[in-house]
């Protein structure tokens, strides 16, 4: 599994990378593009990503328009993702929420809130997991009996 | 300038701090041309877009003032008010310049 990080900037790609190496031991994807993003989310299982950090403000498909359409593909609708924003625009965020984003990061990065929030959703998506195999094994008890 | 990287634990003279000094060099101009581009223009969501990317940059570094420039731009990008922007590019560029300069020094006592 992975986490994939998408920011139009390759300076920030380069500093949320090397700041999430430091507190987290799982492989990192990162593209320039909401369009890479899905390309890579159409791989196998989703192109295994656990996590994803989209960045709010890109050209082309912005960041809440990428959510809303991942959110909104089967298989993919339960990756978290946290939308990454120099902005505390409140419209931007609501509408980050209403795309289906769990939470968010603002710039410039804090090390400490990155790695936390990451870990939390990280911890949040193996529940979800979990719960999932639980109910799957529950149908499949019922449908033996 | 690199206050913000420092507080990250991005040390000097280290291959990080080199490889994001000349990210910030290939990344900006192009932001900064777009900012002045667009206020010729009275485009006020091509000012509002190139503005937000370079605030996010900028701040990421610890240019704090050029970030702050930055949103200024941005908010008058996003209110469609590209009439007050000329005299805020002048004090950008200023800036701007003043900010490649300190990251030079940084990159020369790195390199």
């Amino acid at each position: 599994m992975s986490i994939l990080i998408v920011d139009d900037s390759a300076t920030q790609r380069l500093l949320m990378t090397s700041l999430l190496k430091t507190g987290v031991q799982i492989p990192l994807v990162a593209v320039d593009a909401a369009r890479a993003a899905f390309e890579h989310l159409a791989g196998p299982d989703g192109g295994a990503v656990e996590l994803i950090l989209m960045d709010i403000s890109m050209p082309d498909i912005d960041g809440i328009a990428a959510c809303g359409r991942i959110k909104a593909t089967p298989g993919l609708e339960d990756i978290p993702i946290l939308m990454v924003t120099a902005s505390t625009e409140a419209d931007e965020l609501e509408q980050a929420f209403a795309a289906g984003g769990l939470d968010y990061i603002t710039k410039p990065l804090n090390k400490t809130e990155l790695l936390a929030r990451v870990r939390s959703a990280l911890r949040l998506n193996q529940e979800i997991s979990r719960r999932k195999a639980c109910e799957q094994e529950l149908a499949r008890l019922r449908g033996a009996a | 300038v690199l206050s913000q990287l420092r507080e990250l634990g991005v040390e000097s003279n280290t291959d990080l701090m080199g490889e994001l000094i000349a990210l910030f060099a290939v990344e900006t101009p192009p932001l900064v041309a777009a900012i002045r581009a667009a206020i010729a223009a009275g485009d006020g969501d091509g000012l509002k877009r190139a503005a937000h990317t370079l605030k996010g940059t900028s701040s990421s570094l610890g240019a704090h003032e050029l970030a702050h420039l930055s949103a200024e731009l941005e908010r008058l990008g996003r209110a469609g008010h590209t009439g007050g922007a000329p005299a805020l590019l002048v004090q950008l560029e200023h800036e701007y310049a003043r900010v490649v300069g300190a990251l030079e020094v940084e990159r020369q006592g790195a390199g």
